[in-house]
């Protein structure tokens, strides 16, 4: 790996207004943040093989296990408000660690380019000059897609967010009624769930992003009841930041790259980014059917790749076939460990989330006419809740403990397919 | 008198006892724990050490108390629901306030 950094902020803040004070000062002083997930100790020691010094930045009493570093108290910075505006394109602004369903935590160093042509494209889509607009997130700024939407693109734009995150439907409600702006809320398919459960009802924002994990059609018609707007879906990930985004509900499901990024095929089958804010080309994970270099459907993600009986199919399609049964709340399909070794032998487990009413031979029946028979899940589980992490997503780990504990109980509800 | 009042009383422990237990119930429902709900003890801590409940959890309690007995939670509140006994007394203060305990 080529990232060496001289001097590096490893942000380990509680509230988000102490990481908002932090980062923006580590900015300012020239220093690069390491967006260290959940406090991981260890992920700081692997990060801090890359850096000349760091230098903690913590709004917590002394930890014994950081006092090998030098620290700072967030109490005792300066207040700035703003991004810096004289950063050079190749400042080091941030390391940030991808988490969740594809692999272990890796690096991801990012760039004043990378973060400033990402904003600048999205506000030429997204928002007209005279727009003002006030921006509530629901997600971590320490996350790729909460630093993005909810911190860098308002500040580096001068629009009015707050140094706060919404985590309750009650916050949201009370952030609505004393904004005198239109109100963008940037959230996940987790939120706008809870949202729509509790029966939010509101005409202030303007619009909603999610992102995170896949936007079911029910959960965007659902969340279209509670804010009167569709739901802007974006896609991307932390290597690449925002790829494209699609409205929500739709009628045709494609995706539409934002300005600055284009697709193509590798003669490998893979699908490669060209974006004009990188310095070489990203090859992405998911399987995509290019429309056109601007234009994709997402089959799946390539390690996702499911061969079952010759057919070949995805865990990307199948989840969306899943998604879109009447009656499913949410749900994954997921591959055995044992089973995952020999793909001939291979039979696809789903979890799945009914809403009341629901029968599991209703799902079963949907997914027959939508998915080859080799692919239905053997067995299909029912569960009260999907175990997603704090921005929706599924580990695989979190799935593989999941299904050990509905086969240890027995007291799940499942029935097989054939 | 003092017979009316040890009959309110006992119906107000009785109102108490059901909601935790109902509480325990829509806990291990909602949140998909693999106990019982009576294993449930009335002061255990729900959250880290406790039952384990994370910042998701949270969110779903939350959503639970506020769909399932007609109480919003606020960010501040979060705090106050640290155990069954603690959710149940925060459950009754809102139902007292809104007029709906009895209903």
């Amino acid at each position: 790996m080529g990232l060496h950094l001289k001097t590096a902020a490893a942000i380990f803040t509680r509230s988000p207004s102490a990481f908002v004070r932090a980062h923006l000062h580590a900015l300012h002083s020239g220093r690069c943040s390491l967006f260290i997930p959940d406090h991981d100790h260890g992920l700081l020691r692997e990060a801090v093989q890359y850096c000349d010094r760091v230098t903690v930045y913590s709004d917590q009493p002394a930890d014994p296990a950081l006092c090998e570093y030098e620290k700072i108290s967030v109490a005792d910075l300066p207040t700035h408000r703003s991004i810096p505006d004289e950063l050079a394109p190749e400042t080091a602004v941030a390391v940030l660690f991808t988490s969740g369903s594809t692999d272990r935590a890796k690096l991801v160093a990012k760039t004043f380019r990378n973060f400033a042509g990402e904003a600048r494209s999205l506000d030429k889509i997204f928002r007209t000059p005279s727009d003002r607009i006030r921006v509530l997130t629901t997600l971590p700024f320490e996350h790729m897609y909460g630093y993005m939407y909810g911190f860098f693109w308002p500040r580096l734009m001068g629009l009015d967010a707050p140094d706060s995150r919404i985590t309750l439907p009650t916050a949201l409600t009370k952030e609505l009624q004393l904004s005198d702006l239109p109100v963008w809320l940037i959230t996940t398919p987790l939120h706008l769930h809870a949202f729509a459960e509790t029966g939010l009802r509101t005409d202030k924002v303007a619009r909603v992003f999610s992102a995170t994990s896949a936007l079911s059609s029910a959960l965007a018609t659902d969340a279209k009841r509670c804010f009167g707007v569709a739901v802007t879906d974006i896609y991307g990930s932390t290597e690449t930041g925002t790829i494209a985004s699609r409205q929500m509900p739709n009628e045709v499901d494609l995706w539409e790259c934002i300005p600055g990024r284009s697709l193509s095929q590798c003669a490998d089958g893979r699908v490669q980014l060209d974006c004009v804010d990188f310095s070489e080309p990203e090859l992405l994970n998911d399987v995509l059917e290019l429309s056109s270099p601007q234009q994709f459907r997402v089959l799946g993600r390539s390690a996702d790749l499911v061969k079952v009986a010759g057919k070949r199919s995805s865990l990307g399609a199948l989840n969306a076939a899943l998604l879109a049964a009447p009656g499913v709340r949410d749900g994954s399909f997921w591959v055995p460990d044992q089973q995952a070794q020999d793909a001939d032998l291979v039979r696809l487990v789903a979890f799945a989330v009914l809403r009341e009413g629901t029968s599991q031979e209703a799902v079963i029946a949907h997914l027959r006419t939508h998915i080859y028979p080799v692919f239905l899940p053997r067995p299909l589980i029912i569960v009260d809740r999907l175990p997603r992490d704090t921005v929706g997503k599924l580990p695989r780990e979190s799935l593989r403990e999941l299904y050990t504990a509905c086969t240890l109980q027995g007291s799940a509800s499942t029935v097989r397919a054939d | 008198m003092i017979e009316r009042l040890e009959s309110e009383s006992n119906e107000d422990t009785a109102r108490r006892m059901e909601l935790s237990d109902s509480l325990k119930r829509v806990l291990v429902q909602r949140l998909s724990l693999r106990i019982n709900p009576d294993q449930i003890t009335n002061d255990a801590p729900l959250f880290d050490k406790g039952l384990g409940l994370d910042s998701v959890d949270a969110l779903e309690l939350a959503v639970a108390v506020e769909t399932e007995f007609g109480v919003p939670v606020t960010e501040a509140d979060v705090a106050e629901l640290q155990s069954i006994n603690r959710l149940a007394d925060f459950i009754i203060k809102r139902q007292l306030e809104q007029g709906t305990f009895n209903a």
